[in-house]
């Protein structure tokens, strides 16, 4: 199987079949991606193909030192911060999805992760959920590795607090 | 986080489990975990946020690629060398913004936010999302609506539109509409509307032109990508316009006479959406299908040849012109007999003056 940095190429050497094939390894990842962040569905859609739409814009910018999976996150991250800027939604995670989306227990992690500081929701969540690597993240937010695990840990520290059963959160206040 | 009576920091536990540890540092985490009942237990606890992280599931998007799979963007850029010059002044653009960077800017990709925040806010200027049709027709499949009109001229018209359907069906396509004039002693004609799928047009009119001899022909190739692209981000409007009203209904319930106003509203942007949604899907369909207007005669009797035919043409231009002139008495018969009876007695009444006078 070529991989994506080798499909990146031959997309800039014009093959649209290449971009096709990036873009159904990608298509999920990147909706998913949004979709957890945003309440609209539509909306999760539109920026994935505004991500896509911006590789096919920027092909010439991409350098084959730089993973094709790096390259795609960092546009999405940019276009999840301009879409935050825009709506001022101010980096909240989807608090109220639509009533058939979820289960009970995704709707309890997803208010866990609503009680999270931004900051670290976000390298938390791509931490998990895109599954980047620490320096992938240090990368995405320009910070420090070394920032990231420490906030990482601190993250995942406060979401364990927060899924912890009511009963047992107030027993122990 | 330091530790005490710990070889390794939590966080460092919680990057061994990450698989982000160093090596030497991973075999002191692995070793340390087998001996330290503590360590087992936050390991365990991260792992179960991990765990539970996992419960929150995305459905699949469906999407499908920007633009179209079959084109080779070579291949598009060569055959449209105006779009791919203005593809290329706009990468060129986009190279002198962001040379120093790998990923596109900020002010880029905001810009380009601000491009899809306009498809859901439609209190925006309308020039940005123009610029964003376009910017999406160029990298999008050209749609085409093509027609023609092809007229024929056959000695037998049973048999022309036997072929006619023939060569329909051969194709995959069907008579829309189909006019037929057969009775004898006026001239005959056939009026059809032929749907071809666009691919087969080339083919379907060269058959088409052996059914009989070509009087006419036209061909209209109609580019609608910007409409359809332009439609495209209507249609995305209004859905996500009906499901924020949606959303306001079920969340911000107020006064009765509110509700009613969001519901309405509602309606509407329902409307409209199965409004485009028709029109896209109409547009989809004329691209898909090209339609060929066919008209088939008789051949004219002037057109044929030798001497009987042309002693047949003679007969027929008297014939002509002498009926031409009984028209032309017969119409101007009423007026002519009104001036000549007219006429009659008014000079009788003048002589009759001018010898009083003379008298």
């Amino acid at each position: 199987m070529t991989s994506d940095e080798g499909l990146m190429l031959q997309f800039r050497g014009g093959s649209r079949e290449a971009f096709d094939e990036l873009f159904d390894r990608y298509r999920e990842t990147l909706f998913a991606f949004f979709r957890r962040r945003l309440e609209s569905r539509a909306r999760a859609e539109e920026l994935t193909q505004e991500t896509f739409l911006a590789v096919l814009r920027a092909t010439e910018l991409y350098e084959p030192r730089s993973p094709v999976r790096s390259y795609l996150f960092g546009i999405a991250f940019r276009l999840l911060s301009a879409e935050r800027r825009t709506t001022n939604r101010a980096a909240t995670v989807r608090e109220r999805g639509l009533v058939d989306d979820g289960t009970e227990q995704a709707l309890w992690v997803r208010q866990a992760l609503s009680r999270l500081e931004p900051a670290e929701r976000d390298l938390l969540m791509l931490r998990e959920y895109e599954q980047l690597s620490y320096d992938e993240i240090a990368a995405l937010l320009k910070i420090p590795v070394n920032t990231v695990r420490s906030r990482l840990f601190r993250a995942r520290i406060a979401l364990k607090e927060y899924l912890e059963p009511a009963g047992k959160e107030t027993s122990n206040a | 986080m330091l530790n005490t009576g710990h070889p390794i920091e939590h966080e460092e536990l919680m990057a061994y489990l990450d698989g982000e540890l160093e090596v030497t540092r991973a075999s002191v985490a692995a070793e340390h975990l087998e001996r330290c009942a503590d360590c087992r237990k936050l390991a365990a606890d991260l792992r179960g946020v991990s765990r539970a992280m996992l419960a929150w599931e995305v459905e699949e998007s469906g999407l499908r690629p920007p633009a179209g799979r079959s084109a080779n963007l070579r291949r598009w850029w060569r055959s449209k060398p105006v779009l791919a010059v203005a593809a290329s002044c706009m990468v060129a653009g986009v190279w002198v913004t962001l040379r120093n960077e790998n990923l596109p800017s900020p002010a880029q990709l905001a810009s380009s936010a601000g491009r899809t925040a306009m498809l859901v806010a439609p209190e925006r200027p309308p020039s940005t999302t123009e610029f964003g049709t376009r910017l999406r027709a160029q990298f999008t499949d050209r749609q085409i609506v093509r027609t023609a009109e092809l007229e024929l001229a056959a000695a037998d018209l049973e048999d022309a539109r036997q072929a006619m359907e023939a060569t329909v069906n051969r194709h995959r396509g069907y008579i829309g509409t189909i006019n037929m004039k057969m009775d004898s002693g006026a001239p005959r004609w056939i009026n059809a509307n032929l749907v071809i799928p666009s691919h087969e047009l080339a083919a379907t009119l060269a058959e088409l032109r052996k059914v009989g001899r070509v009087v006419s022909e036209s061909q209209l190739a109609e580019d609608v990508t910007e409409r359809s692209v332009d439609l495209d981000a209507r249609l995305s409007n209004a859905r996500i316009a009906e499901q924020r009203l949606k959303e306001i209904l079920q969340q911000r319930p107020g006064k009765i006479s509110e509700v009613l106003e969001v519901e309405r509203e509602v309606a509407r942007v329902r409307g409209e959406i199965e409004k485009m949604d028709a029109e896209r899907k109409g547009l989809a369909t004329r691209v898909d299908f090209a339609t060929i207007s066919v008209k088939v005669g008789e051949p004219a009797a002037a057109q044929s040849h030798g001497l009987g035919a042309a002693a047949s043409r003679g007969w027929k231009v008297l014939v002509d012109g002498l009926t031409a002139v009984a028209e032309t008495i017969l119409t101007a018969a009423p007026t002519v007999l009104l001036l000549g009876a007219l006429f009659f007695p008014a000079r009788f009444a003048w002589k009759r003056f001018r010898k009083k006078s003379a008298a």
